[in-house]
């Protein structure tokens, strides 16, 4: 682990499913994009759509993606060494991430018979929380999605595809690691409350 | 669709692209976060991307001297990453800064592909400072270059000149409009009756069942259906009219109105309402009072990324229209007038003191003796100084006879074509000159007289007219024109915010090596003369 957070690698994820059970439902689109010294590098992203095995016409309305548009897409062991390799080497960034890094790994299990490595992961949702208890203030509003777009004043980005959550979440991240270094976090620190599950 | 796209397609120039274009711009960029005071590039670097800012503030420094700020939506970096010029100043986060990255090879590749992206970033990397350029929407340039084919909407309400002015008020008010034109047999406008020359005529007695063409005024002051807003813009404030005709490949098309122009002027109409006042002027202090809101009105011009030329044309037929009427006041009935110095080459400078030559007749200085002086024609005997003479290529027509003044300025013109060799040597003194940041632009003024004049035309000229019609290189003339018109406007800049701003006094400084490129190249050409 390096010392400084802004010397980490991270790469922000986000996937679309055919519905909320992580253990029935299955991925059908991935976006990864990695973030390097303060810099969200877009030419590294990495977006696929995955043909699962049973599509579910009620979450189209999650993510507007239409079992049509999967016809042509790869299965997910075809596209599982590049998704691998892209978290590799990075700790994971995403909101409610702690779904998607299961979604993941049932999704290798069950599909390669293979332990997906993850060298941790951090929920945008957990770190604002923490930010805001950490200026003093009681959280007493709900810490969605919408509200840290609105928090960070980035409603303008088109939402609800995975790339585009991806990056309006990868921007938010980026401004809140500003944050964490002016109040010397250090990278144990980040991991440990970035990754507490907290319901709300 | 991927993910900024929508905040780009707001920006120019992105907003020329379509969504794929956009899409692959976006595909290799980068965003990146400066803390306060980190480096984002360093001075004499070539760059590979291009900046723009999303979030935060940019400064960009000489040293240590701050020398412009880039804030949101604005860009950087440009002329070093197309140009491949070494960067000028050293771009540093003055704020915690989020920057939109984009690929020099990206954006080559898109203004190879995209005519109007093309079209734009050259006209930026043409402008010497590239670098501080803002690229801010330009809210006011877009008025001006709309088309009087975008505001009118109405078909021309005409009648034939036997109609009665009864026929007139019932058209006007069946179709509820405030003119009529009056049109000939093959369908050619002749004159026109306004709401205002109706009250006219009622009011002194006129019948009811006179012609319309005893009551219509004439001739109809025209613009085309393709002209600008500014030209139509010009048209009302130069005639002080009410209504337009508009016209299309010479023929009658539509009326255009003073309040449609309003429309789109909102909240900036306050232009068009000069005419009126200007009118009503009685003393001096009504004047001040109008000067005083005509150049407070000059601040938003001046902030908005208009170019001299554009913010003299709008400004010019204002002061125009005011002089006119004091000099109705100042002159006696025998005077013809002429403007002469920068107001004659319709180049505005600040404070608005007009150059009046008197011709004839006599124009007292009375109660408005701080808008203009003057000098009289009988000084500009055959003895007068030469130079003297050829500064009087610069003048034009405001006030008396014009034939009169038309047969001064030929004969001040045969005066000055008889004695070439003597302009030659005024220009070669000219050239031994020194240039300062405080001259520049005067120098300019005089090189491109003299050398117009000596070329043996005698017509007044804004000066980036005289220079782009030098045959000297085309990067010479392009430059010195661009240059030539910034200093102008950092002059009126200093006059009406009363100081110099740091990037207008480094844009000085470098201006005087522009400049001394065009006198060399001057001095050059003069030797084949």
């Amino acid at each position: 682990m390096v010392e400084d957070i802004l010397k980490e690698n991270y790469v922000v994820i986000d996937v679309e499913t055919t519905g909320l059970n992580t253990k029935k439902d299955e991925i059908i689109a991935f976006a990864s994009i990695p973030i390097k010294e303060m810099k969200i590098h877009m030419d590294e992203s990495y977006f696929t759509l995955i043909k699962p095995e049973r599509f579910r016409i009620t979450s189209i309305k999650y993510h507007g993606i239409t079992e049509n548009d999967l016809l042509s897409a790869p299965e997910f062991y075809e596209v599982a060494e590049k998704i691998e390799n892209a978290l590799i080497s990075s700790v994971v960034v995403g909101y409610a991430v702690n779904i998607d890094v299961e979604f993941l790994r049932n999704a290798f299990k069950k599909k390669l018979r293979k332990k997906l490595k993850i060298r941790g992961y951090l929920d945008i949702a957990e770190i604002e929380h923490w930010l805001i208890k950490r200026r003093g203030r009681a959280v007493n509003f709900k810490l969605d999605f919408d509200s840290l777009l609105k928090i960070y004043r980035i409603e303008k980005f088109s939402r609800h595809s995975a790339m585009g959550d991806a990056f309006a979440t990868a921007y938010i991240f980026l401004k809140q690691l500003s944050q964490l270094q002016e109040l010397d976090v250090s990278p144990e620190d980040l991991t440990r409350f970035g990754k507490k599950i907290v319901f709300f | 669709m991927l993910p900024p796209s929508d905040y780009l397609t707001k920006i120019k120039p992105f907003s020329y692209l379509d969504e794929e274009q956009i899409d692959e711009l976006i595909k290799n960029m980068h965003v990146s976060l400066y803390k306060t005071g980190k480096t984002v590039f360093k001075k004499g670097k070539v760059l590979d991307r291009i900046y723009l800012v999303r979030d935060g503030e940019l400064g960009l420094f000489d040293g240590d001297d701050l020398v412009e700020v880039i804030g949101n939506n604005e860009f950087t970096g440009l002329s070093s990453a197309i140009k491949k010029e070494k960067t000028e100043f050293e771009g540093r986060a003055i704020a915690d800064t989020i920057c939109f990255e984009f690929r020099a090879k990206d954006i080559e590749e898109m203004m190879e592909r995209n005519q109007e992206f093309a079209e734009f970033i050259e006209k930026i990397l043409r402008m010497r400072f590239s670098e501080i350029f803002h690229f801010e929407e330009d809210e006011l340039m877009a008025l001006f270059s709309k088309k009087v084919s975008d505001v009118i909407f109405r078909d021309p309400v005409t009648c034939d000149p036997e109609s009665t002015l009864r026929d007139v008020v019932r058209l006007m008010k069946e179709n509820g409009v405030g003119s009529v034109i009056i049109t000939n047999r093959k369908g050619n406008p002749v004159g026109i009756i306004t709401h205002t020359d109706v009250i006219d005529a009622l009011a002194s007695d006129v019948p009811l069942l006179s012609r319309a063409e005893s009551v219509m005024s004439s001739p109809v002051i025209a613009v085309d259906l393709s002209s600008s807003l500014l030209d139509a813009y010009i048209k009302f404030i130069e005639s002080a009219v009410n209504h337009l005709a508009v016209a299309r490949d010479g023929r009658l098309a539509g009326v255009i109105t003073i309040k449609d122009l309003m429309k789109s002027f909102e909240p900036r109409s306050s232009l068009l309402n000069y005419p009126k006042i200007v009118k009503k002027i009685e003393d001096p202090e009504q004047l001040e009072d109008l000067i005083r809101d005509v150049l407070s009105s000059m601040k938003n011009m001046l902030r908005s990324g208009l170019n001299y030329e554009t913010i003299s044309s709008i400004y010019i037929p204002v002061f125009d229209q005011i002089l006119r009427q004091i000099l109705k006041k100042t002159a006696n009935e025998s005077a013809t007038v002429a403007i002469i110095g920068d107001f004659g080459r319709r180049e505005l400078i600040l404070p608005p003191v007009y150059r009046l030559l008197i011709i004839d007749g006599e124009v007292k200085n009375g109660n408005f003796s701080e808008c203009y002086t003057t000098v009289h024609a009988s000084s500009f005997s055959e003895e007068k100084k030469l130079s003297d003479l050829v500064e009087l290529a610069d003048s034009r027509y405001i006030s008396g006879s014009g034939a009169r003044y038309v047969s001064f300025k030929e004969e001040i013109g045969r005066i000055v074509e008889g004695k070439k060799d003597e302009v030659l040597s005024l220009m070669k003194k000219e050239l031994r000159e020194k240039i300062t940041a405080e001259n520049c632009d005067v120098k300019v003024e005089k090189i491109a007289r003299l050398w117009t004049v000596y070329n043996g035309e005698f017509t007044s000229k804004t000066t980036s007219e005289r220079v782009r019609s030098m045959s000297l290189d085309p990067e010479v003339i392009s430059l010195t024109s661009e240059i030539y018109s910034t200093i102008k406007l950092i002059r009126l800049r200093e006059a009406i915010f009363g100081n110099r701003s740091k990037t207008d006094a480094i844009i000085l400084k470098k201006s005087v090596g522009v400049i001394r490129t065009f006198r060399n190249a001057v001095r050059e050409e003069m030797k084949t003369w």
